[in-house]
């Protein structure tokens, strides 16, 4: 798994087409794809593949982009505090926000490319960004408990949930977890799913009532795992 | 960032130390360290004082520490001869939010709420499942004594 780059480089939907050639149940929806879609970003499929696509299509939106890096900023400047009223230690995640602000800064001066945020985003650099992204989650779960707690299934309170299905670096994202990120970050994103169920592709949006200057993300799903995807 | 880090907890233990938890540096390097826990009240364990060793790689805390046991202790979650223990956020469940305080602190807790479920001491674990909680404190207490109280 190590051996594929975090976030790929950018590669055309139609090699889905390739991959899904000898696969009747997905053609129709792959061709929906190719039809909707121009490339695609593929994320390394160990657990971690939801937080570092979003985080990665959210840094991308703000490379070089000064205004939409400062309404993120104003909306992310407490975050670390947050996450601290919710009981994690400062000292356990304070270089993980760092990290995640030093990037936006990063990413957004005059003059950098997609290169730029590309070149940055190391394994390490990855790690830090996904662990932040999963603290924000559960920090969010927890603040909101009330909210989300009718919707767990397997497990007893949102603790145990946030303790199992977040805060641990391999367990996949679902429903909630994106409902809750995404809620806290505020950047609209859409999940596009291609699975054997009939019809085209269902999508489902998340914060896309969002009032910050971003335009919606797209994640195609596949069971178990979230790639970047961007429309034509 | 496992230096680093590992220099913020030990700054950290020391300014905030946990009345129930005595952390420390085990050796000049931030790889090994020591806690000595107290057994929970109102468990079979009260009184003791239980040492733990600690091991911390490079990639800490993206990877777990090594916990065990150093004092012998009786306990379905424990291996009574390695010392080895079984907790979910050891294993499954770690993650680098976690700290090695935190760590100690569901030590604390595994003392107090057993569990008796895929048990690394299976006479512990069968006292229990078969609902035997006398034969269970009685045995535990017996070694807390023996192991924990000198």
């Amino acid at each position: 798994m190590e051996d594929q780059e975090a976030v790929g480089p950018p590669v055309p939907v139609a090699d889905l087409k390739v991959q899904y050639a000898e696969n009747p149940d997905f053609k129709q929806k792959v061709e929906f794809l190719v039809d909707r879609f121009q490339h695609m970003r593929r994320a390394r499929p160990d657990g971690s593949c939801f937080y570092r696509s979003y985080l990665f299509a959210i840094f991308e939106q703000m490379v070089g982009d000064k205004e939409r890096a400062l309404a993120f900023r104003e909306r992310q400047k407490d975050a670390l505090e947050f996450c601290l009223s919710v009981g994690y230690e400062r000292m356990a995640i304070e270089d993980f926000f760092d990290d995640f602000m030093e990037l936006l800064d990063a990413v957004s001066v005059e003059g950098a490319t997609r290169a730029t945020l590309e070149d940055l985003w190391t394994d390490e650099k990855d790690r830090y960004l996904v662990c932040w992204a999963r603290v924000l989650t559960s920090a969010y779960l927890k603040r909101h408990e009330q909210d989300f707690a009718c919707f767990l299934t397997a497990h007893s309170s949102v603790q145990q949930f946030c303790a199992q299905e977040v805060d641990p670096m391999t367990t996949e994202a679902d429903h909630l977890q994106i409902t809750a990120l995404s809620s806290q970050l505020q950047v609209p994103v859409t999940v596009v799913y291609l699975d054997r169920s009939e019809g085209s592709a269902a999508e489902h949006p998340f914060a896309h009532d969002s009032t910050l200057p971003f335009t919606p993300i797209h994640l195609l799903y596949r069971p178990g795992h979230y790639d970047l995807i961007y429309p034509k | 960032m496992a230096r680093n880090r590992l220099n913020k907890e030990w700054k950290e233990v020391q300014r905030n130390p946990d009345p129930d938890i005595l952390l420390e540096l085990d050796g000049d390097s931030f790889e090994q360290w020591r806690a000595v826990i107290n057994g929970p009240q109102e468990s079979p364990y009260e009184g003791g004082r239980f040492q733990l060793k600690i091991l911390c790689s490079a990639s800490y805390p993206y990877a777990a520490p090594q916990v065990s046991f150093e004092t012998k202790v009786f306990h379905p979650n424990v291996n009574f001869n390695t010392g080895e223990l079984c907790v979910d956020i050891l294993k499954t469940d770690w993650s680098p939010a976690w700290t090695l305080q935190y760590v100690c602190r569901a030590v604390v807790s595994l003392l107090r709420d057993p569990n008796a479920d895929s048990p690394l001491n299976c006479d512990a674990g069968n006292l229990l499942r078969s609902g035997d909680l006398r034969g269970f404190n009685s045995m535990a207490r017996m070694y807390t004594i023996e192991h924990a109280m000198s």
